[in-house]
């Protein structure tokens, strides 16, 4: 199943323009969805060629789950906070720099090795910096934590398993600019001809999310770089035996998503949106999103 | 139209706060005019002597400003009292949030032998753990959505085999009903990350606490839930903790009992760290 994003970006804009022309009052808010602090918890589907799918296999799982979203709140700036942290730690008490040279005495050849620490003037100023980009990740206009487990035992009757989860911070005033880190695990069990095929999408990377209030709701594109895409083997991605002669299958991308969101009677959140996991081919997948905000 | 009728009205409040202008000093009293004397040999006229300039008004007054109105004194109600122990910033139970808290439980784990590859299901052997354990939660910050949020934590230790937990998430208030008396609710949830001796894992976790007894006792349905694909062991582990609070005297201290079950399994086999218990013990609020 394809689905086509001019289309659905035409329909998203039609239905933005049409909201916008203040001819009746709109029960959807999509600054609140831009601006509001708060939590939702709802449910999420997903289907077509989304990032759980294999293009190269053509394998499009059908993925249900639970959505928890921290909107503009702790979560996401506490995490990223917390790493900045531990990251400076560890970069103050790493070498500044390390040299070798070797050269040859007598029957031996010498290597010698200099390694150079930071003074503790460079700790303080490192200590100094960190607690800054801290103060900072606390202080930005928007944070987001979203996080989408998956399970065919629990709930839905989907056929994906597993969580996903991004965190960002960003600023901005009429165009929200985000990023931050994420991560997730899902394998979905697709029937390709008879053959029960397990899909194993992995993401460790940086999203980059830009998005806008137009009227009564909120145009997001997001772009998740995925670290994990490097480094897999051209015969993971095609259809292939496992050690215990189960058919398995590696999808990779770097997605691209463009959704529509607003909050609904001032207490729903709504979200559609579709995914291109290359942004020039016309293979699309599409997610519904619906909860509750508190 | 209200708003300038407002602001004359502080505008003349003002002005009564400033100090009274002294009023313009009197004219000097003209000099006495010497009655007429009747036609008589004429005498000299006498000049009197110039009069005394008329004294100076006293210098302006200062009304002291009024004294503050004593207010009357105030007789703290019930309704009230139970306000104060009543707030939504306070995540554990109805009125608390810290526990500090000791146990024990009481249930089965694989009977495997130390450093033995993890199997298939297998004999089952009893296990008796005592533990420790410390929550708090604090809801501080205000949601566009009319509620709290804020952040959890949770730490505790564990006996035999040991076993070490400690976890973090956010927390949010989800659903309030009454103000502290008997049947109010509180529907809360959190969302988080932790680990112990067994995984790293994610959780969720919900809450439900009611009011027994207005400001004596409360009592708290809690859960946590951690899915298979959120544990980096391929565990799942449920939580469920039924407990109740006894408030003694008046202040926020409150003495817990409580009752608990623990099940950490993993669907396929039988791991080391698998544990199915039930248990309960005593707390206390710290907080």
């Amino acid at each position: 199943m394809t689905y086509h994003l001019p289309r659905v970006a035409a329909l998203s804009l039609a239905l933005s323009l049409s909201l916008t022309s203040g001819a009746f009052a709109s029960p959807l808010d999509g600054k609140l969805a831009q601006d509001g602090l708060g939590i939702e918890v709802g449910a999420i589907v997903q289907g077509g060629r989304s990032e759980f799918a294999s293009n190269d296999a053509g394998l499009s799982p059908s993925s249900q789950g639970i959505v928890i979203r921290d909107r503009n709140g702790l979560s996401s700036r506490m995490v990223i906070g917390l790493l900045i942290a531990v990251a400076g730690a560890m970069a103050q008490v790493s070498p500044k720099s390390v040299e070798s040279k070797s050269y040859v005495s007598g029957d031996y050849v010498v290597t010698e090795t200099t390694t150079t620490y930071y003074s503790e003037a460079e700790k303080a100023q490192m200590r100094e910096q960190t607690s800054k980009s801290i103060d900072g990740v606390f202080s930005t206009k928007f944070s987001d934590m979203e996080l989408q487990l998956y399970s065919r035992d629990h709930f839905g009757v989907g056929e994906s398993s597993g969580y996903k989860t991004n965190f960002y911070v960003g600023s901005g005033e009429s165009i929200a600019l985000e990023s931050g880190f994420g991560f997730g695990v899902v394998d979905s069990i697709v029937d390709a001809g008879g053959t029960p095929t397990t899909v194993t999408y992995k993401y460790f990377g940086m999203p980059f999310r830009a998005s806008v209030v137009a009227g009564p709701l909120r145009l997001a594109l997001s772009y998740e770089w995925n670290w994990l895409k490097y480094g897999v083997p051209r015969a993971d991605r095609l259809v292939h035996m496992d050690e215990r002669g189960n058919a398995v299958v590696r999808t990779v991308s770097h997605p691209w998503h463009f959704d529509v969101s607003s909050i609904a009677l001032g207490r729903v959140s709504l979200t559609a949106g579709v995914t291109a996991q290359q942004i020039r081919k016309t293979d699309y997948g599409y997610y519904l999103q619906a909860g509750v905000m508190f | 139209m209200k708003s300038a009728l407002i602001l004359v009205a502080l505008t003349r409040i003002a002005f009564a706060d400033e100090p009274v202008p002294a009023e313009p000093a009197p004219a000097p009293a003209p000099a006495p005019v010497p009655a007429p004397v009747p036609d008589a040999t004429p005498e000299p006229i006498v000049v009197p002597p110039a009069p005394e300039p008329a004294p100076l008004p006293p210098p302006p007054v200062v009304p002291a400003p009024a004294p503050a109105p004593v207010s009357a004194p105030t007789t703290v109600t019930s309704h009230a009292r139970s306000d104060d122990y009543y707030d939504r910033k306070r995540g554990i139970g109805m009125f608390h949030s810290s526990r500090l808290a000791l146990g024990v439980l009481a249930g089965t784990e694989p009977n495997l032998m130390p450093g033995a590859t993890p199997g298939v299901e297998g004999p089952k052997k009893d296990v008796v753990q005592g533990s420790l354990a410390f929550d708090g939660v604090f809801l501080g910050l205000p949601s566009s959505y009319g509620h709290f949020h804020g952040v959890e934590f949770s730490t505790g230790l564990r006996s035999e085999p040991i076993d070490f937990w400690a976890q973090f998430g956010t927390a949010v208030s989800l659903f309030n009903l009454g103000h502290g008396g008997a049947g109010s609710i509180r529907l809360g949830g959190s969302f988080g990350v932790g680990f112990n001796f067994a995984h790293e894992y994610a959780y969720i976790r919900g809450r439900a606490a009611a009011v027994i007894i207005p400001q004596l006792i409360d009592a708290e349905l809690s859960a946590q839930w951690t899915p298979s694909s959120a544990s980096s062991a391929n565990y799942e582990e449920r939580a469920i903790r039924i407990s109740a609070w006894y408030r003694p005297g008046q202040g926020q201290r409150a003495f817990e009992a409580y009752v608990e079950t623990i099940k950490r399994a993993d669907a396929h086999a039988d791991l080391h760290r698998e544990l199915s218990a039930v248990g309960g013990g005593i707390g206390m609020t710290l907080f």
